[in-house]
Order: structure tokens, then C-alpha cells, then sequence
């Protein structure tokens, strides 16, 4: 400690505290229960505690004793919890915490057990992440029931228990502004929620996903997902940011999906692959869906029918820039393809190249490489006034 | 194209600053006295001098600019802005903490508390007390009790 004022501002003032195994670790490796009592004497110093975070990545699992202790002892005070340490046995966090003023709750290898609604509710709950945590598909959906207040919810490789027949998970919110859902497997997805202004799936593979809001929605992401039957029921109008990679859905229908969001100002369509029944969002469909477009994103296989397809028409880009792109598979077609859009956006300030390196194996390849890095100098002297940037993978 | 909205902000010292009014509101301070009507025209800032105020007004602009963009490339940008942002001296910094709490700017105070947490993570006291320039007041019966209270951070 360094003076008196210090030492009362940490007794007295100190509302955040921080255990994080990172900083920790430059002090020689703590055992399990070396670490229980550090943070037990350093938590019971204070008063009037509202962050607690516990983060040990190298902890195997606190004794259920002092954890209790931890949560019972910041009660009245607590508005923000992360723990992400297994405890032994198993306490039901929710159960222990203070509910009352709690506004952000990360949760991670915990398991969750049962949802009382008679007496639990977190009035004040507006963030709810749980990662790597069991909770049954049932629960899940009463624990969004109790937080009236809830804005941001993300699940992140949950153990979802479901029964037999199908995996299912239904959710409700009125408040919910916010969703993050990554690697999950469901037969059905049905998210309920009018004041969903932001979508985000991650390493998702779903049967059928619905979404059933109001046309709050502003920010649509999918990476990594897989979605048969996308339904969704509500306006798009107001959608800005559509930002999409390795997405397999069906495109027509998710093309039309998008047609009315006039207001797009964010377009990424990475990594689509396209083949007979699968066709490429031309550059004359994008510049006439959307007017406002400032940022796109393309990454296409350019075959020269996808080429000619992509090119038809003449409408620019008027708003566009911002530009990304890049290939599946190596291509002499991509240099006419950059070339075409350089033209095609008059307001163009910032290009972005990602070179497909790893891909280019056979002399055929790094030949094209080389040539299409030879190409790009005489375009780079023709726009100058383009920032441009090259990123290889 | 609307017109956007301007206000003036007023500093301690008496110097006037206009800004667009959704720079303003970016003080949840300011905000509400602006929803309440009980902002005077200008605006006074009475706990902020005008290099301070400045400073903020610099921040408060450059993250509006951003959010309007919301381009991936940007997000590193703005977070090396905010790098070099916060590079000034300890007297500037303290006061753009007192700013930002005062004008109940999350983001600034943020920033600022931790730029200062940065200073103070990893060192000795003795290390704190020289960077900060703190005078040791502690007795050394007091010294020896704080040290054992919290033995682990020393070793």
C-alpha cells in the first residue's frame, strides 16, 4: 500500500475487483486453495463491492465454501458478477448471488439448476452471457422470463438439456436488444423478441431458425452457421449491417430477405459458395437495393460466368468507401474483378485485399499470385487516392 | 440534408466552445439537461477549464465520427487514437478523469482510469510512490500491518 489516502480508498471506495489467473500468474503459480484464501481476505477488506470478477483459467475448481462466502458477503451491493471457475460441489450461482441490484452476470463452466419463479427474479439484469454452462432449454428460457430489464444475452457453447424427440430451444423477450449465440446444434431455434436490434450467430447449425420481432432489427451477423429453414417474421427495413461469412442457407430466399433494407450500410457476403442453384448478389442488384451502402465485402469464387453475372449493368456504387475483398480459390479473374469495382465506386477510400496465400500450392497458382500482384501496381498508380491495404492468410 | 443541431458549452474560464449537439450528448450530464430544458444557452461547464474542455470535445468528436462509420478497419483505428489520446502528462490526465466523471462520459472515464491503472499495475510501492509522486505517511508499525495484510502482492 502506498499512503493513508490510498489505504482508505481501497477500504472504503474500491468498487471493482478484478482476479484474473493472468496477472496472477507472474506470482509464482498460487495453488487451488492458496488462491481461495487471497481472495477471500482481499474481498472481505472491502465494502460496498460493485464488480467482482473471478477469471482463472488454470484454477481446476474452488471449494463451494468460500465461493458462497464470496457471493453472500457482496449481496447487497454487487451490480456486476463474472465467475468462470467449476466449484465442488456444484452451487447454483444464481441461487446464491445478490439479485436485486445485479445488472451484468457472466457465467462460464457453471451448471444451473432450476429456476424458482416464485421468489427469483433480477429486476435490474441487463447482461446475461453464459459459456460453457448446463442448463436445460426449459430453464433458459424462465431465466429470460425473470430478467424484465434484459438488453444483451449471449450463449457460448451451452449444454443445453432437451428432450429426445427434438432439440429445441424457444426464447422470449420484450426487452432484449442483443443476442450472441455460438456453437450450438438445434433441430429448432424460435427467438421471440420485438426489440431485437441485433443478431449474431456463431459455428451454429440449425435445422430451422425463426426470428419473430418487430422490424427493430438493425445488425444481422452469421459466421460459420448453417441454416435450412430461415424464417423470419419481420420488416428488414431498418437493417444497416448485414455481415455474413461461411453461411450456408438457402441464398434466394435470403437474398429476397434482404431486398427492402434500403438502409444497408454494411453489406459482407464472405466465403459464399456458389454453384448452379446458388448465384452471386450482382454489383447492379447491390447498387439498386442498397442506395446508402458506404462498407462492402465480397468474396466470391470467380468462375467467368459468376464474373459475368457480378458485372452486368453499370449503376456505381455511389456511397461505397469502404471495400473488402477476397477469393475462395485463386483466380486470374479477380485482378478484372477489382479493376471493375476500383470504377464502379467513385467514393472509394479504403481497399482491402485478402490474398488467399495458403491456397496457392502448384507453380499454376503462385504464378496467378504473382500476377495478380503485378496487376494491382498500375490500378494502386490509377487511384490513388485509394488507401490500400493487403492482408496474406 | 437537415441542418444539424449546435450547442455551446462554456468552460470554467469563460470560454465558449460550439459543438453539434449529438457531440454533446455523448455527457449523459449534458444529455439530461438538454432533455429536462434545463440547459441555459450556453451551456455551462463549471467544473471543466477550457484545455480540458477541449481535450474532451476532441474526444467526444472523434468517437461520434466512428460510430457513424462502424467499419471493422476503423474499430483499430479509433482504438490507436484512443492510445494517443491519452498520452499527456499525469496533470492533464487526472483532470480528464475528473472531466469525464463529472460530464458522465463511460468511455473517457474508462480510458482515462485505466491508462492510470496501467501506471500503477506490476510496481512496488515505493515504484507508485515515486511515479506518482506520493509522500510515504504510513508509521512503521502501520507499514508492517499493511504488509502482512496482504502479504501475496509482495512476494
Amino acid at each position: 500500500m502506498t499512503c493513508q489516502k490510498w489505504r482508505e480508498a481501497w477500504k472504503k471506495h474500491l468498487r471493482a475487483l478484478s482476479f484474473d489467473s493472468n496477472d496472477l500468474s507472474t506470482h509464482h503459480g498460487f495453488n487451488t486453495t492458496e488462491l481461495e484464501i487471497i481472495i477471500t481476505q482481499t474481498i472481505f477488506q472491502t465494502r460496498g463491492l460493485r464488480c467482482l470478477t473471478i477469471s482463472m483459467e488454470d484454477a481446476d475448481e474452488f471449494s463451494a465454501a468460500p465461493v458462497i462466502a464470496w457471493l453472500m458477503y457482496t449481496k447487497e451491493t454487487l451490480r456486476e458478477l463474472c465467475y468462470n471457475v467449476r466449484t465442488h460441489p456444484n452451487i447454483n450461482i444464481l441461487e446464491k448471488c445478490g439479485r436485486q441490484k445485479l445488472e451484468v452476470l457472466k457465467l462460464a463452466h457453471n451448471s444451473i439448476t432450476g429456476i424458482e419463479l416464485s421468489y427469483q427474479k433480477f429486476p435490474q439484469l441487463k447482461s446475461l452471457s453464459l459459456s460453457f454452462v448446463s442448463i436445460s432449454a426449459w430453464d433458459l428460457s424462465l431465466l429470460l422470463s425473470i430478467c424484465p430489464k434484459i438488453e444483451s444475452l449471449a450463449l457460448v457453447s451451452p449444454d443445453i438439456a432437451m428432450s429426445e424427440l427434438q432439440a429445441t430451444m424457444e426464447l422470449t423477450s420484450h426487452s432484449l436488444k442483443e443476442i450472441h449465440v455460438e456453437a450450438i446444434s438445434l433441430d429448432k431455434f424460435l427467438l421471440e423478441a420485438d426489440s431485437l436490434q441485433s443478431l449474431h450467430l456463431r459455428d451454429c447449425n440449425l435445422e430451422v431458425f425463426e426470428l419473430i420481432g418487430k422490424g427493430a432489427l438493425r445488425v444481422f451477423k452469421m459466421d460459420d452457421v448453417s441454416i435450412i429453414h430461415l424464417d423470419i417474421s419481420e420488416s428488414m427495413e431498418n437493417l444497416e449491417v448485414v455481415d455474413v461469412a461461411n453461411f450456408t442457407v438457402v441464398w434466394p430466399k435470403f437474398y429476397q430477405m434482404i431486398s427492402k433494407s434500403l438502409k444497408l450500410r454494411t453489406l459482407r457476403l464472405w466465403g459464399v459458395v456458389l454453384d448452379e442453384e446458388v448465384e452471386a448478389m450482382d454489383l447492379e442488384t447491390i447498387s439498386v437495393y442498397f442506395p446508402r451502402l458506404s462498407h462492402l465485402a465480397l468474396s466470391y469464387d470467380l468462375g467467368d460466368d459468376v464474373l459475368t453475372h457480378c458485372l452486368q449493368g453499370s449503376s456505381n456504387l455511389e456511397n461505397v468507401v469502404a471495400l473488402e475483398l477476397g477469393w475462395t480459390i485463386i483466380s486470374n479473374r479477380f485482378s478484372a474483378w477489382v479493376a471493375e469495382l476500383l470504377e464502379r465506386c467513385p467514393r472509394l477510400k479504403k481497399l482491402k485485399i485478402f490474398v488467399g496465400v495458403s491456397e496457392a500450392k502448384t507453380e499454376k497458382e503462385l504464378g496467378m499470385l504473382g500476377n495478380f500482384t503485378t496487376s494491382m501496381i498500375p490500378l494502386m498508380r490509377k487511384y490513388m487516392e485509394v488507401e490500400v491495404q493487403f492482408e496474406f492468410e | 440534408m437537415a441542418t444539424s443541431r449546435k450547442v455551446t458549452l462554456l468552460s470554467s474560464d469563460g470560454e465558449s466552445f460550439e459543438v453539434e449537439q449529438s457531440v454533446a450528448v455523448e455527457s449523459i450530464t449534458i444529455k439530461d439537461s438538454i432533455e429536462e430544458g434545463s440547459a441555459g444557452n450556453p451551456i455551462p461547464v463549471p467544473k471543466v477549464n477550457s484545455k480540458i474542455l477541449a481535450k474532451v470535445i476532441e474526444y467526444c468528436k472523434k468517437h461520434v465520427e466512428s460510430a457513424k462509420a462502424e467499419d471493422r478497419v476503423d474499430d483499430e483505428d479509433l482504438v490507436a487514437w484512443d492510445a494517443d489520446f491519452v498520452k499527456v502528462d499525469q496533470a492533464t490526465l487526472f483532470d480528464l478523469i475528473r472531466a469525464a466523471n463529472f460530464l458522465n462520459i463511460k468511455s473517457l472515464l474508462d480510458l482515462t482510469c485505466q491508462t492510470v491503472a496501467d501506471m500503477i499495475k506490476g510496481k512496488t510501492p515505493e515504484e507508485k510512490r515515486k511515479t506518482f509522486t506520493i509522500r510515504n505517511d504510513f508509521t512503521p508499525e502501520e507499514e508492517e500491518e499493511v504488509r502482512r495484510e496482504n502479504q501475496w502482492a509482495f512476494e
